[in-house]
């Protein structure tokens, strides 16, 4: 019979054990150092173990209690969305001149979020990062929650939310086609590609696990739903070997639909001649803020995740770290964009583009740019120092930071630069409305319970990839010569 | 006689003891080899002589396609089916149509990456696989490897390949049969193809049902019932009761004085040709006359209409010598206040191609009756 | 056992060290003696200056200057790219990069020579500079711009960016060098470090140079972007300058254990950098074109209307669909003939960027002549001669850092 082998592991590299173990090398800094990415007794069978329980086990009572309150947060923006729709739209704060109110910020916010799974998942793939392959699978599910409530807000946003179809060129009986010179529809065709391919990229990630999934559950339902779901999926190498070059192909092409997708957002503001919006350094710069707050996002996903689900043998604190890195680096490119934005609109030397940026800053919602500076540049400064990287209570503090900041800084965008235009007779002010608040609140909650529901029913680690690096690192132990790429 | 066989199936703890085990199969002259894997194992490719992909070239050819069926459709719809300009730009401006091109082929790109794996190469979603009703596949998916000797052309001697994959080390050795197959007769295509109609049916004619039944809320009832005033509508607001104020008395449109001769013969006195004599003013009135007046009154102003059969009326002849007689003062009354069963043309033609008009009406009737000085 | 010695001896065994000498990787001589290829060099550097004193006196001051730029902007672009790839392996501590370093910091060698470059191009200011003009005072966006375009100003800008560019050569490639012999892991740390304010500082100063000698030099114009238009454009070079000398020290046996996997990889950041500059070089040119601002506009109208409208359809297919085309598969990265020919292609079309960003300054078609000709001699020989030389600089390989076994180890998938 055959005789299941857990396969010996490495003993756990505590600290005190590896000091001694390297006792003899005080010269070699401790800062070249490198941590594994899997900790602990980490075994294929263990891994497979804790996730299926994850998909299959009760779940506690804190998960119900807070997808009571999620939902219900949820419900809330969507009786504000039927309220707003019924009504009309002077239920919310949007007029002339700020007609692009809060549901084009909130767009632009979520979108900016659901970059962070294909940025973190793809391009990190791309680079060969084995620290992807933990937490690719919960990004990922990030992007297409995110997409789900960043989609809600144009489709409620053109007015007659009964007539999105409009949105598409196809034959009609009155014999128009979109403009495909506007790029509010290169964002529809982009934010629609976006959404499908993450999906499809997500679903793809999941066929094995889902196969794994299979051959374990109890439940007979869930037995027959994830067999269905993992389409016969059987680990034949040749599958593999198409399955590989599909994911590095889709990789490649993700990556430069990552790119696009903000960037053409960002052509909805760039294209015009508003000033404070007509920027060639928007594309860019919109890609590298929505990589910011996405990975500011993940990061306060997995602050949490990681110990309330015991994650921590998996997503371990290098990866964190690592994940801080990146928000650091970001929040240097953003604080670069923003310099070049503000030197370049004193260079222009016109004087509207010079009053719009003074505005940001000093005008009478003054609070709005100081604090999305404040948030985006200075507060993530502290991940310079290595404690701090570490440390789930910074890390929390400064990804909320940078979450509020780059809603702020969408809201800078849009209203202060809207406010303020060519014609000084036709400046006004922006006040959003309860109802605003409420359907903001609302796609938070809506994300939210997506995401519960997630960790709760569907495999949250990517275990195929995960267990490729289980074995890596029982077969090259860990030390500063390691290789560590893929 | 033998069961249809699948293959015999051998597991191995770790990926390092599958590689080794396949040279060792292949020494026995076993050829046709699969390997089962919980994760892409690298190196198991050239052990087992698996060919490289080719899902690139497909993606690769779909992807252009894509970019160019995108990028042609831009082109038709904006400059050949409903030419549109946008901020003064060519009707052929490419640069505009460059982000959805690259939208499109990512799109058909990646779908053509994930479906064509799915279907064309791997060949699923595939649940009649005989490797799912064999034990090992939960092991498989979870953290061992398989190695399964299938039958070649000869059939496979079971016993030996058996002993083949013990000695290379491999545990839990299984023979996995063959599936059974049942092909799809035209039965079941028919009983498909009716059950999808038969969906689609109910589908269409209960949605219609369902919107004629039930009263529909129409959204956005405020947006449209915002209090306003129709034009002709009655008012309390104003003294006079009505929605729409009447313009102060002795209100003149610009440049539109209004004729004060009561008839036309006083017209024709009191009313001077204020125009310049140029081509220009006839070209203009000849492109009023045609507008306006060639419909009833022929081209050459003949008289005879081009409306025939449904109009009644007998329009004047403009060659007749009444006509020819009458000042440019009479007949510019005529066209500013109406004649007959011929309407008032003072809101529709400005006073001075009124008079450009009548300048085209004379050349009309010397191109008809000419002195003969004219032809010399 | 110190962790260096471990390093040398897990390194293979054409690494260990001899006793008390130097590791000096035995050199087969394959290829015909370098003096040939180094006589001709001396005599195109000669040929070319020889040019370059005729077009001072021949073809006007205008002209001698603009080429003048073009090339001090070209050096710059590798330079900096070549500085930016050192600090980038640094920064990531990406290993397979390791055994490749040392080749990037032997082209970052020219940074040392863009001092008298650039000291000489300061006598262009009043010749070929919008800003610099007499008419300059009568035209408001300039006069609004005094503050940043006036001629002490700019000289202290130029002299803080070439210090600090200088000052970061010196510590990263420098302490790199150092490191092949003391074999000291904490210089590895300094140099992490440092990555990260090189970084700040580039590009800082990248964008900065950008600004003043490209973007001023029509002092009317701006955008955002321009200093990573430069900067994209940059890297490429380097990447392409990298790929050359990794091949060609690859081809002399002078880099052992360094496998067509991490030529490989270099072709990946080519084709990924190819398609950055694309992506910089068409937002730019679409937001422009779209929202048609007279401020904006003329630039791109002087660049791609009339015979430079050539040289920008050249831009576009050659700078971006050659490359992307030629590296688009596994294999392409992996043929060394391929990258070859690609590698040299990029960095010419690299310089046709530079050429599409300054030439037209002078107005009246593409301006191509015996001038060009002379100083795309004098400064593509002299630079090939600085690399020449920079490539005895240290070892082939940074064998004192302490990843570089693992950089050799490394196989792709």
């Amino acid at each position: 019979m055959f005789e299941a082998t857990e396969l010996p592991l490495p003993p756990a590299p505590a600290s005190k054990r590896r000091r001694r173990r390297r006792g003899s090398d005080e010269s070699f800094p401790e800062s070249l150092r490198v941590e594994p990415l899997v900790q602990g007794d980490a075994s294929l069978g263990k891994l497979d173990d804790h996730v299926r329980n994850l998909s299959e086990a009760k779940p506690p009572r804190s998960w119900y209690v807070a997808l009571a309150i999620t939902s219900l947060v949820g419900l809330i923006g969507v009786t504000a969305v039927g309220y707003m729709v019924y009504e009309g739209i002077g239920t919310m704060g949007n007029n002339v001149p700020v007609v692009w109110g809060f549901l084009i910020i909130n767009f632009v916010f979520w979108v900016g979020i659901g970059h962070a799974g294909t940025l973190i998942s793809v391009i990190l793939y791309l680079f060969r990062q084995r620290w992807r392959n933990a937490i690719s699978r919960t990004a990922e599910a990030v992007t297409v929650f995110a997409f789900v409530c960043a989609m809600m807000f144009p489709a409620v946003h053109v007015g007659r939310p009964w007539l999105p179809h409009w949105l598409f060129a196809y034959p009609n009986e009155r014999r128009l086609w979109v403009n495909f010179r506007s790029p509010l529809i290169w964002d529809v065709c982009a934010v629609v590609t976006y959404f499908s391919v993450s999906v499809l990229f997500w679903y793809l990630g999941l066929i094995p696990d889902f196969a794994s999934l299979r051959s374990r559950v109890k439940s007979k339902v869930k037995r027959a739903v994830f067999g269905f779901m993992s389409l016969g999926w059987v680990g034949n190498a040749r599958q593999w070997l198409h399955y590989e070059k599909a994911y590095l192909l889709l990789a490649g092409l993700t990556t430069t639909l990552a790119l696009s997708v903000h960037s053409i957002v960002s052509m909805d503001f760039a294209s015009s001649m508003v000033p404070g919006w007509h920027m060639t350094i928007f594309p860019p710069y919109f890609v590298v803020g929505a990589a910011f707050s996405g990975f500011a996002g993940v990061v306060l996903v997995f602050a949490f995740v990681r110990t309330a689900m015991k994650l921590e043998n998996y997503i371990t604190m290098r990866h964190m770290d690592l994940l801080n890195r990146t928000v650091l680096f970001l929040s240097c490119v953003m604080t670069y964009a923003y310099l070049m934005e503000g030197f370049t609109a004193w260079f222009s030397s016109d004087s509207f583009n010079r009053y719009i940026f003074a505005n940001y800053v000093f005008g009478d919602q003054w609070w709005a740019g100081s604090l999305t500076i404040f948030f985006n540049c200075v507060l993530p400064q502290l991940l310079w120092f290595p404690k701090f990287r570490r440390s789930v209570p910074v890390m929390v503090l400064v990804s909320a930071g940078v979450t509020l900041g780059m809603w702020l800084e969408r809201y800078t965008i849009i209203v202060l630069s809207l406010h303020r235009d060519y014609l000084p007779s036709s400046w006004g002010t922006y006040l959003p409305t309860p109802i605003d608040f409420a359907i903001l609140l609302g796609s938070v909650g809506i994300f939210l319970t997506l995401l519960l529901l997630f960790l709760r029913k569907m495999p949250i680690i990517a275990t195929w990839e995960v267990k490729a690096d289980i074995v890596h690192y029982q077969t090259h132990p860990s030390g500063p010569m390691e290789a560590e790429h893929a | 006689m033998l069961e249809p066989l699948f293959g015999v199936l051998a597991l191995f703890p770790s990926a390092d003891a599958l590689l080794k085990a396949i040279p060792q199969v292949k020494e026995r002259g076993f050829t046709r080899l699969e390997a089962y894997t919980p994760y892409p194992v690298h190196g198991i490719d050239e052990a087992l002589d698996l060919p490289k992909s080719k899902l690139g070239i497909l993606v690769f050819i779909l992807a252009s396609l894509g970019a160019i069926c995108a990028f042609l459709f831009e082109w038709w719809t904006s400059t050949v089916s409903y030419p549109l300009l946008t901020a003064g730009k060519a009707y052929n401006g490419w640069q505009a149509w460059v982000p959805v091109m690259l939208e499109g082929t990512i799109l058909v790109g990646t779908f053509t990456a994930a479906l064509g794996m799915l279907f064309v190469f791997n060949r699923l979603p595939f649940f009649g696989n005989p490797m799912l009703r064999s034990k090992a596949v939960d092991e498989i998916t979870r953290d061992k490897f398989a190695l399964v000797i299938r039958p070649g052309d000869g059939g496979l001697d079971t016993s030996a390949a058996i002993a083949a994959l013990r000695a290379a080390g491999g545990q839990a050795i299984e023979v996995v049969p063959a599936p059974h197959y049942r092909r799809a007769g035209l039965a079941w295509w028919a009983k498909v193809t009716a059950g999808i109609g038969a969906a689609c049916l109910v589908a269409g004619y209960g949605t219609a049902w369902a919107i004629r039944t039930f009263p529909t809320t129409k959204p956005m009832v405020e947006m449209e019932n915002q209090p306003r005033l129709d034009a002709q509508a009655p008012d309390t607001f104003f003294a006079s009761g009505r929605g729409m104020q009447l313009p102060p008395v002795g209100t003149v449109p610009r440049a539109f004085m209004p004729v004060l001769a009561t008839n036309p013969d006083q017209g024709g006195k009191a009313l001077v040709d204020p125009l310049p004599v140029t081509a220009r003013v006839l070209e203009r009135g000849r492109q009023q006359f045609d507008i306006h007046c060639a419909v009833c009154h022929d081209k050459l102003g003949t008289g005879k209409p081009w409306l025939d059969s449904t109009y009644e009326a007998q329009p004047t002849d403009l060659q007749s010598s009444t006509i020819r007689d009458a000042s440019d003062g009479y007949l510019y009354w005529v066209i500013s206040k109406g004649f007959a069963s011929m309407p008032a043309y003072a809101a529709d033609i400005s006073p001075n191609d009124r008079w450009a008009i009548i300048r085209y009406v004379r050349a009309l009737e010397r191109s008809q009756d000419a002195p003969a000085r004219d032809v010399k | 056992m110190s962790v260096a010695s471990r390093v040398r001896s897990a390194l293979p065994p054409r690494f260990a060290e001899p006793a008390g000498g130097r590791p000096r990787v035995a050199q087969p001589h394959v290829r015909p003696p370098l003096w040939t290829v180094h006589r001709t060099l001396w005599a195109l550097v000669a040929l070319g200056g020889a040019g370059i004193v005729a077009a001072w006196f021949l073809a006007g001051a205008q002209r001698f200057w603009v080429n003048w730029l073009m090339w001090l902007v070209f050096m710059v672009c590798l330079a900096l790219g070549a500085l930016f790839l050192v600090a980038l392996q640094h920064m990531t501590g990406a290993r397979w990069s390791v055994p490749l370093r040392r080749t990037a910091e032997r082209i970052a060698a020219l940074t040392p020579w863009l001092v008298p470059v650039a000291a000489i191009a300061l006598f262009s200011l009043p010749v070929v500079f919008s800003w610099t003009q007499p008419d300059a005072a009568s035209i408001t966006p300039l006069v609004l711009k005094e503050h940043w375009l006036n001629r002490p100003f700019f000289i202290i800008r130029l002299a803080v960016c070439l210090g600090l560019w200088v000052l970061s050569y010196v510590v990263l490639v420098r302490g790199s060098v150092r490191q092949d012999v003391t074999k000291d892991p904490s210089l590895t740390v300094r140099l992490r470090r440092f990555s990260p304010v090189f970084m700040i500082l580039l590009a800082l100063t990248i964008t900065d140079f950008a600004f003043d000698w490209v973007s001023a030099l029509e002092a009317s114009w701006y955008s955002d972007i321009f200093g990573v238009y430069l900067f994209a454009g940059a890297v490429t070079t380097a990447i392409a300058a990298t790929l050359l000398a990794v091949m060609h020290l690859q081809r002399r046996g002078r880099l052992p254990g360094v496998t067509g996997d991490h030529v490989y990889n270099l072709g990946g950041l080519l084709f990924g950098f190819t398609i950055f500059w694309a992506y910089i070089a068409f937002s730019q040119y679409l937001l422009q074109w779209y929202a048609d601002l007279p401020a904006e506009v003329f630039w791109y109208v002087q660049r791609t209307s009339g015979p430079m409208g050539l040289v920008f359809v050249l831009l576009g297919v050659g700078h971006f669909f050659v490359p992307f085309l030629a590296l688009m598969s596994r294999a392409d990265k992996k043929s060394p003939t391929r990258l070859k020919w690609v590698a040299i292609w990029v960095i010419f079309m690299e310089f046709v960027d530079v050429f599409w960003l300054i030439s037209p300054i002078q107005g009246g078609g593409i301006r191509l002549g015996w001038p060009e000709v002379s100083f795309a001699a004098f400064f593509v020989a002299a630079g090939l001669l600085v690399i020449r030389r920079a490539l005895s600089l240290g070892e082939d390989m940074p064998t004192g850092d302490p990843f570089l076994a693992a950089g050799l180890d490394f196989h792709l998938r």
